[in-house]
């Protein structure tokens, strides 16, 4: 495993996060999550191969990611070794301060993601989207505090316009606060709209990247037209990326230059989004142990300029999405 | 005429900009620009028919654009009654510091856009992109400077990427420098990335906007396929639109159906599409002849239903960013 440092801080990331959205309670929103005896041997072999870095949020699963996450990762390995992320947004309960990025919900919601991961504190503390009802100010002193008091040592931001996490920045820079570390957004071979402003923008700033949805939601790591259980039931997925567009040539492209390495697509796909230079570790969700495997090889795969060339070639521009 | 206030300033504008590139010496890059002579009877029934906004730049037809706006304004009107605007940044002459946004560049061109506007002041300065080459602080404080010593009453932007107008607007805010009042960016029904980002910036900070190629420099004023010299001739104009020349055909037929429907000129439908849109202050209409002014007034008097907005905007893809770095 490669580790690199997130952003322009000292800590040190495998260059693979391991995603946690994928494991908690099965609820029927997420017909494809994963219980606890069948997680246990991913996230050992996540540690084993390397991984200390592993994203999980106050909404995945009702809060059950974070107590599933939490309870095995304590089985593995001290915590100091471990690089723990969540994040605070969604709806957590009905009725008003239930949800968003207020000095109130944020406060509390570290707490309780604290409780549920059974630690005293995460590495990185993330916002889960932009909070249009909340003042950017009100959210930087907040989160500035969360930092100040231990509870994160870190603080991130994720999907959002790249104006907004400008304003964000500025703000926490003229209170003289905390500012965010690192951007979890979408980047993926058939999502590259943040090409356009987010990554210049963590690259003059020096703003670490872990995408999310690195594979497109797995349509890059199979043929077209295959289907799986998550492709399926996956109601998010399916208005993300079931969208007529280029998505059939750049899955083709990148089946070509799979079969002529002789490697699975996803480790293509993988090793692209690794090779943009802004990208620290792209999120990895996987539900079986073959998916990991594919994301640990990919740190190793290096594309010729050829063959980026290839799998970039046939994208065309599309609607953003996933915020 | 109808006016408006320029984002969250004072000033009132006509909510047509007379775009100003389009005169200059055509030996000078521009081979469809209009002279001194071609260019006063446009200014003059432009200036007649209620535009008050005037938009060049240094560099448009090497000053000769600077100059001749300069003469044709100072015989029709007493400047207090007129909103000019111009530009820096582009290259004016070879060589080092001939361009771009440092200090010495600023202060340099504003004195010759002055002298060749023949005023003391200009209402709007505007950075014409951004300067990758000078940190932002020192282009910022040098437009301050520019305010504070009486040579612009307001400061602009151009087409940049959001992130970089928050930052600058941002830093501004923190030196208690003069702040943008505005942003001339790219926007047109065949060109509506800026609905991405920039828009939404531009409502949160009470920026106004003035967009450029309101109508994709002729593109969508008249059927699609039809030739015009500038169309012939404009290497920029090419260059932005040609990418996406299908999905423009389907755009440009939709223009051509609302307008029927209306019983408008196309221009008039497609300017009127800029004119609705948030928050949009004036577009910056070019005009060489006098008929496409009289269009881009009578823009002012279509409404658009929301039917005909949905018909205009169906056809649009998303495409690459043109028009700037």
């Amino acid at each position: 495993m490669d580790y690199k440092r997130l952003g322009k801080t000292g800590l040190e990331v495998s260059r693979i996060c391991f995603g946690c959205m994928s494991f908690g309670k099965v609820t029927e929103e997420r017909g494809w999550v994963l219980g606890i005896d069948e997680a246990r041997p991913i996230y050992r072999r996540a540690w084993e191969g390397g991984i200390n870095f592993f994203d999980t949020a106050n909404v995945y699963a009702q809060g059950t990611s974070e107590e599933l996450t939490g309870e095995l990762l304590k089985e593995l390995a001290p915590r100091d070794e471990i690089v723990l992320a969540t994040k605070v947004f969604g709806r957590m309960r009905p009725g008003p301060n239930g949800q968003g990025l207020s000095r109130k919900a944020i406060l509390s919601e570290i707490d309780n993601s604290l409780d549920r991961l059974g630690v005293d504190y995460v590495d990185l503390y993330q916002i889960h989207r932009f909070d249009p009802f909340t003042p950017y100010e009100e959210t930087m002193d907040a989160l500035d505090e969360v930092v100040k008091s231990g509870k994160a040592r870190y603080i991130g931001a994720s999907s959002m316009w790249a104006w907004q996490f400008a304003k964000y920045q500025q703000a926490a820079e003229h209170n003289g606060g905390t500012k965010f570390i690192s951007m979890q957004d979408q980047v993926s071979l058939v999502y590259r709209e943040e090409e356009r402003e987010m990554l210049p923008l963590c690259k003059a700033d020096s703003i670490g990247v872990i995408p999310w949805s690195p594979l497109g939601g797995g349509k890059l790591t199979r043929p077209w037209g295959e289907q799986t259980k998550r492709t399926a039931t996956d109601r998010y997925n399916k208005t993300m990326y079931d969208k007529p567009g280029a998505d059939k040539d750049v899955v083709d492209a990148v089946e070509q230059v799979a079969k002529a390495r002789g490697v699975p697509m996803a480790q293509i796909a993988m090793a692209w989004v690794l090779a943009k230079p802004e990208v620290t570790a792209p999120i990895v969700g996987v539900s079986k142990l073959s998916q990991l495997e594919d994301a640990l090889a990919a740190v190793a795969l290096t594309l010729s300029a050829d063959e980026i060339a290839a799998i970039e070639a046939p994208y065309k521009p599309i609607v953003v999405t996933g915020f | 005429m109808n006016y408006a206030r320029l984002g969250r300033t004072g000033l009132e504008v006509s909510r047509i900009c007379l775009g100003c590139m389009s005169f200059g010496d055509a030996s000078k890059g521009r081979q469809w620009v209009l002279d001194e002579a071609q260019s006063r009877p446009i200014i003059r029934a432009a200036w007649d028919a209620g535009i008050n906004f005037f938009d060049t730049a240094n560099v448009y037809s090497a000053g000769t654009s600077e100059e001749i706006v300069g003469t044709v304004l100072k015989e029709l009107a007493p400047r207090d009654q007129l909103v000019i605007a111009t530009k820096v940044n582009g290259e004016m002459r070879p060589g080092p510091n001939g361009r771009g946004q440092s200090r010495k560049a600023i202060l340099g061109e504003i004195d010759n856009s002055l002298r060749r506007l023949k005023t003391d002041y200009l209402d709007l300065y505007q950075i014409h992109r951004f300067d990758y080459e000078t940190p932002i602080e020192e282009t910022l404080e040098a437009l301050d400077e520019v305010v504070k010593s009486g040579k612009a009453r307001y400061i602009g932007a151009s087409s940049m990427w959001a992130w970089q107008f928050m930052k600058m607007l941002k830093t501004q805010e923190a030196n208690g420098w003069s702040r943008f009042v505005s942003m001339q960016d790219h926007l047109n029904l065949i060109a509506r990335e800026e609905e991405r980002e920039m828009l939404s910036l531009c409502v949160d900070q009470g920026i106004g906007v003035i967009p450029w190629s309101p109508l994709a420099r002729g593109r969508l004023a008249r059927p699609w396929g039809e030739v015009t010299r500038r169309l012939e001739t404009d290497v920029f104009g090419n260059q932005i639109y040609d990418a996406n020349a299908k999905d423009d055909e389907a755009v440009n037929a939709a223009v051509a159906s609302v307008a029927r429907t209306q019983g408008k000129t196309m221009a008039q439908v497609a300017l009127a599409w800029v004119l609705q849109k948030q928050p949009v202050t004036a577009p910056i209409v070019g005009v060489t002849k006098l008929e496409q002014l009289t269009d881009a007034i009578g823009a002012l008097d279509v409404v658009l239903s929301a039917d005909d907005l949905g018909a205009l905007e169906a056809p649009y893809r998303p495409r690459a960013v043109q028009g700037f770095q």
